[in-house]
């Protein structure tokens, strides 16, 4: 009964995992992100040195 | 294994399954800080021997040992998996009771935070292996604090993942501290400073000092409106917002942070009858404190100070890593809190529902990719010639096509064998933190000694010094990567720290390892602890 309700648990996480997760996806995946770059031509004005990161 | 243990086990390989699936496919994984090559060379500088500051020692040492016998990418894999299986099992383990609902929510809580995500996909892989050691140090502790025999070999074992790189070896030994008490604190410290020899040994004996600008760019950052301290105090916060993942700007979370924090602390108080866990929750609080000392009036400038003048202070720089002391308390005080509800999982369906996007790699966040041909071509061209390479565009981070341009690590110093001169300097916004390689310095201003190569990386952004091409000959020209052979290069003598002390902590390492290991498994041991320990 245990082993069901952790079963049960896991799937209903990675449901809900997955259906959250595709709304954040659909928001802000790295390739959606990188092809607006591109469009918007960041690409063309990319610094010398590239960044770590950003704050 | 206990009786409840398998579906634990089955419980923490779904976790890791659900968090890293993507990562299983053919390939290498490379983002920000995460390098791995199909063989990484064995060379001074993985042993802590090169000009640079020993940031990735002895980890570096270890995978190149690893690549010698099994593929990079098998050894990746299974380092990333062990992250969150060894995490969650021992955070489930170490909860002091019969109940796999309760152990489960610990599990879960240890390994599906904001911390494991934001680590993961800034690639600090050996950070959070150090992390995921340290329910384990833990349980060690405690068997040393109970006087069980033997119980400083385990002590030994359980840090070997965290001594991997020094902010592990750190958090590693203030857990140790936390849990085995005040009696046993020469033992602890013992055990740590050996364990740890093979970083502290080579820094000690390097002149160098980490750049004071760096503690404003990597301070603790705000995720949403709750600011940096709830950030930090639900366990994220880190400097880097591009890896981030999106749910943290979750306008609920920093309420939720609170009442989580506060039913974790009501579970610790159930707790403390049956396991000593204020110290650890001491633990905890100290290392929100470090995570948040650089966002508090005044704490940039005493940082700043720190690093300029004390060596091997610049390990303050981004202090949120940390807060990985308060991960330990906050899963055992959740578990604790929820063993009376009878909906406990849903608990653990919450903390996996508040951070969907740590799901399938991040979406996209970590994903296996192969190198160009190019990179295997010129390594064996390079292989067993004299002279090193100087890499260019001087910049340490890279954005390849067939990365999908995600800013990755230069992977050339882990795939080339001999020794690669790279510009560590790093940008955070456009603001450069200097590096600490005194040879990329003397790169950037145009010192070729001991330069025998030029190694320009096709695709990624930065400027390559023309001139020195012209006079340099070309001897591989790929899509992706070209390779110039200097005229005239003059060797250098190694300018790293002297050999034999660092040697010394590589063997002692190496004897208290082996010693434990035939203490623990060989009758030695047996008959030298038959009673315990008093």
């Amino acid at each position: 009964m245990e082993l069901v309700s952790v079963l049960v648990a896991i799937v209903a996480g990675a449901a809900l995992a997955g259906g959250v997760g595709v709304l954040v996806v659909e928001q802000n995946h790295p390739d959606k992100v990188i092809e607006q770059r591109i469009e918007e031509g960041v690409k063309a004005v990319e610094p010398e040195v590239l960044d770590y990161g950003k704050r | 294994m206990r009786p409840n243990g398998l579906k634990l086990y089955a419980t923490c390989t779904a976790l890791a399954l659900l968090a890293l699936a993507p990562v299983l496919w053919p390939g290498y994984v490379l983002v920000y800080d995460m390098v791995f090559t199909p063989e990484q060379p064995l060379n001074a500088a993985a042993f802590g021997l090169g000009d640079a500051l020993p940031r990735a020692v002895p980890v570096d040492a270890v995978v190149a040992l690893a690549t010698q016998v099994v593929p990079g990418q098998v050894v990746q894999k299974a380092a990333l998996l062990a992250i969150v299986v060894a995490g969650s099992l021992g955070a489930g383990l170490l909860v002091p009771t019969e109940r796999t609902g309760v152990r489960v929510v610990a599990a879960v809580a240890y390994s599906w935070n904001a911390y494991v995500a934001e680590r993961l996909f800034i690639g600090h892989w050996t950070l959070l292996l150090g992390y995921a050691a340290l329910p384990w140090v833990a349980m060690a502790g405690l068997r040393l604090r109970d006087g069980e025999p033997r119980a400083w070999t385990r002590l030994v074992l359980a840090s070997l993942p965290a001594v991997l790189s020094a902010p592990g070896g750190i958090l590693a030994l203030g857990t140790a501290l936390a849990t085995a008490g005040r009696r046993k604190v020469w033992q602890v410290l013992g055990v740590s400073v050996v364990l740890n020899s093979p970083w502290w040994a080579p820094s000690l004996l390097h002149d160098g000092f980490s750049d004071p600008a760096g503690v404003e760019a990597f301070s603790a950052r705000g995720e949403n409106w709750g600011g940096p301290v709830l950030s930090v105090l639900g366990l994220g916060g880190i400097w880097n917002a591009e890896v981030v993942p999106a749910s943290r700007a979750n306008p609920v979370l920093p309420v939720l942070t609170v009442l989580l924090l506060g039913l974790a602390f009501l579970g610790l108080r159930r707790l403390a009858p049956r396991l000593p866990v204020w110290p650890l929750a001491g633990l905890g609080v100290l290392g929100a404190v470090l995570a948040l000392v650089a966002v508090l009036p005044g704490g940039v400038a005493v940082l700043e100070a720190l690093i300029e003048h004390v060596p091997g202070a610049g390990l303050l720089r981004d202090g949120q890593k940390w807060v990985a002391w308060l991960a330990l308390p906050f899963a055992l005080g959740l578990a604790a809190a929820v063993e009376r509800f009878r909906a406990r999982l849903l608990v653990a369906v919450l903390l996996l529902g508040l951070l969907p996007d740590l799901a399938w790699g991040g979406f996209g966040r970590l994903e296996p990719v192969r190198y160009p041909a190019d990179w295997a071509a010129v390594r064996e061209k390079l292989d067993g010639q004299p002279g090193d390479v100087a890499v260019y565009p001087l910049s340490a981070f890279r954005r390849f096509d067939w990365n999908d341009r995600r800013t990755q690590l230069d992977p050339a110093p882990r795939y080339l064998p001999g020794t690669t001169v790279v510009d560590d300097s790093l940008s955070v916004g456009g603001r450069v933190v200097a590096g600490e390689d005194p040879r990329a310095a003397r790169l950037r201003a145009g010192d070729l000694s001991g330069i025998g190569w030029v190694l320009v990386e096709r695709g990624t952004p930065g400027r390559v010094d023309e001139e020195l091409l012209a006079r340099s000959e070309l001897v591989h020209d790929g899509p992706d990567l070209a390779l110039y052979r200097v005229p005239g290069a003059v060797e250098v003598a190694p300018n790293g720290p002297a050999a034999a002390p660092v040697l010394l902590a590589w063997v002692a390492t190496g004897l208290l390892i082996g010693t434990s290991l035939l203490w623990r498994w060989l009758p030695v041991g047996r008959f030298a602890s038959a009673r315990r320990e008093e």
